[in-house]
């Protein structure tokens, strides 16, 4: 298994999906500042924060993640690749475990360049303007480690469709689709199950909403994640 | 021992058998040429060989094992295209590989040394010409001494001179490699410069199997020119030869003399302007072989 994963990692190096992963927190960073210095009143920390991480939940990170499934699953479709994978002795389940593996590191490691860059926005916010409160790192970092967590369920559907189609067509389009849906249900009652919605979930003052996005996310995430290795691991190649 | 054994193959896509009931062997340390038309069922055959489909019926041995992860750790394999990761370099392409495949760094040199791009091996794949991509997957394939390589259309899309590097290469490799090669092609030219052994798949089955100097020996004809050539027909045929007239030349069929026919000729009182030995080769064998079956 070590080997697959070394072998998923080494084939991000000067990748289109490494490029994004560093890109897209940095859009979210720079929103978020740019809105609190056009304010005229002082710009409250906490707001900050929590602006940051709902644009994170809401739309940038659906959007990353369709992205990144898509890219990943072409690094294999383009150069069809998947004959030669397929054909070593080694077990397919490791292979697709891999790649799950590795868009879910890199979906936890966008969250903690989110969480250094918001850092970074509000201590040059105050350098340059002026702000009120303090920044609870604590908060913030429990916030999008959860979203980071409550998203599996999100990231494993939308792998699956980019690694089961060779064209990036459905993957993409599912995206988009549960992006719109997301943000036309975000305040339905139907929309509470919604996976794209789990993240969003996490910023919930209702404590048993985000237990659910957890429960749902990530539990619901591992669930699809077996059906996903037992489906891909039995096809044809 | 074989290195592939196939008994009564079948593979259906719907109601089409694109393999239907394939006997083939391919000798240890041969080159075994796999030849058929586009369509014929070569590459659905290497797929399911390599354990990328499940066959409808038949059974697949590779030294001996029946079809499964221990049988597919010995070989290696080429399929269509030479598919590479653009992004990465030729020495990083290998490394993937050569991890999933539990292999040691200088394992990558040796095969790159192999294929001859060992000074290109720091560049990206995206750069490389089409020869260059198709000795890197090669390479890909021989990590780990494998004993069985299975390349499919080997020279697709090649030049001239990438054909001829390729051909040296392939040449090579069963000696240097201790390897058996099964090459898929339909480029029967190509495969006679270099096969040992040949397999002719037509619709899905095995039209002959054979060794490839067992299916070229006899069957040499003559090809002649005389000053009066339907005179010349007329004594060749009167003195019991197989003659054809094509328009332009004589061509005596069967295992004829060429010093017999000549003398014949001349002592006749007829011209000889050209007289040439033809052997046969694997495009009329392939030929014959298709006319046989239809």
């Amino acid at each position: 298994m070590l080997a697959y994963l070394t072998a998923e990692f080494m084939k991000l190096k000067r990748s289109l999906a490494l490029l994004l992963c560093v890109s897209a927190p940095i859009f979210v960073m720079v929103i978020c500042v740019l809105i609190g210095l056009h304010s005229h009143k002082p710009m409250p920390l906490d707001r900050y924060a929590m602006t940051g991480a709902a644009f994170w939940a809401f739309a940038m990170l659906p959007m990353t993640v369709t992205a990144l499934s898509v890219l990943i699953a072409q690094m294999e479709h383009g150069p069809r690749t998947w004959d030669h994978l397929l054909a070593l002795p080694g077990a397919r389940p490791w292979l697709f475990l891999a790649k799950a593996i590795v868009m879910l590191a890199l979906v936890a490691a966008m969250s903690l360049w989110l969480f250094g860059l918001l850092v970074a926005g509000a201590e040059f916010a105050g350098r340059v303007h002026a702000v009120t409160g303090v920044l609870d790192l604590e908060v913030l970092r429990a916030t999008l480690a959860k979203m980071a967590a409550a998203s599996l369920l999100m990231c494993v559907i939308q792998l699956w469709t980019a690694l089961r189609f060779r064209s990036f067509v459905p993957p993409l389009v599912l995206g988009i689709v549960g992006t719109f849906i997301a943000v036309a249900a975000a305040s339905a009652r139907e929309g509470a199950y919604f996976p794209w919605l789990m993240p969003l979930h996490i910023l919930s003052t209702d404590p048993a909403m985000q237990r659910m996005a957890l429960m749902i996310g990530a539990a619901g995430g591992i669930g699809a994640m077996l059906a996903m290795l037992f489906d891909l691991s039995r096809r044809e190649a | 021992m074989s290195a592939v054994e196939t008994t009564g193959l079948i593979k259906r896509f719907g109601m089409h058998a694109a393999v239907d009931g394939l006997d083939m062997t391919v000798p240890e340390r041969s080159i075994y040429g796999f030849l058929g038309a586009n369509g014929a069922g070569k590459t659905t055959t290497l797929r399911l060989v390599l354990g990328l489909l499940r066959a409808n019926g038949g059974t697949i041995r590779i030294f001996g094992e029946s079809i499964g992860r221990r049988a597919i750790a010995g070989v290696g394999a080429l399929i269509e295209a030479p598919s590479l990761y653009p992004h990465l370099t030729g020495a990083e392409n290998l490394a993937v590989t050569r991890r999933l495949l539990g292999l040691g760094p200088s394992e990558s040199e040796r095969v790159l040394e192999l294929v001859d791009l060992s000074r290109a091996a720091g560049k990206r794949v995206g750069g490389y010409s089409l020869g260059m991509r198709q000795r890197l997957a090669i390479g890909r394939a021989m990590l780990g001494r494998p004993r069985l390589l299975i390349l499919d259309e080997p020279t697709n899309g090649l030049d001239p001179e990438g054909i001829v590097d390729m051909r040296a290469l392939l040449r090579r490799l069963p000696e240097a490699e201790a390897t058996t090669l099964l090459v898929s092609s339909h480029l029967l030219s190509e495969v006679e410069q270099i096969a040992t052994h040949v397999g002719m798949i037509h619709r899905g089955k095995m039209l002959v199997e054979d060794e490839l100097s067992r299916l070229l020996a006899g069957g040499s004809s003559v090809e002649l020119e005389t000053c009066d050539r339907p005179a010349g027909a007329r004594l060749l045929r009167k003195a019991g030869f197989r003659v054809c007239d094509d328009g332009s030349s004589l061509l005596v069929e069967g295992d004829a003399a060429p010093e017999r026919i000549a003398r014949l000729v001349v002592e006749n009182g007829l011209a000889l302007r050209h007289l040439a030995l033809r052997r046969p080769t694997l495009e009329r064998v392939y030929h014959n072989q298709l006319a046989r079956a239809a």
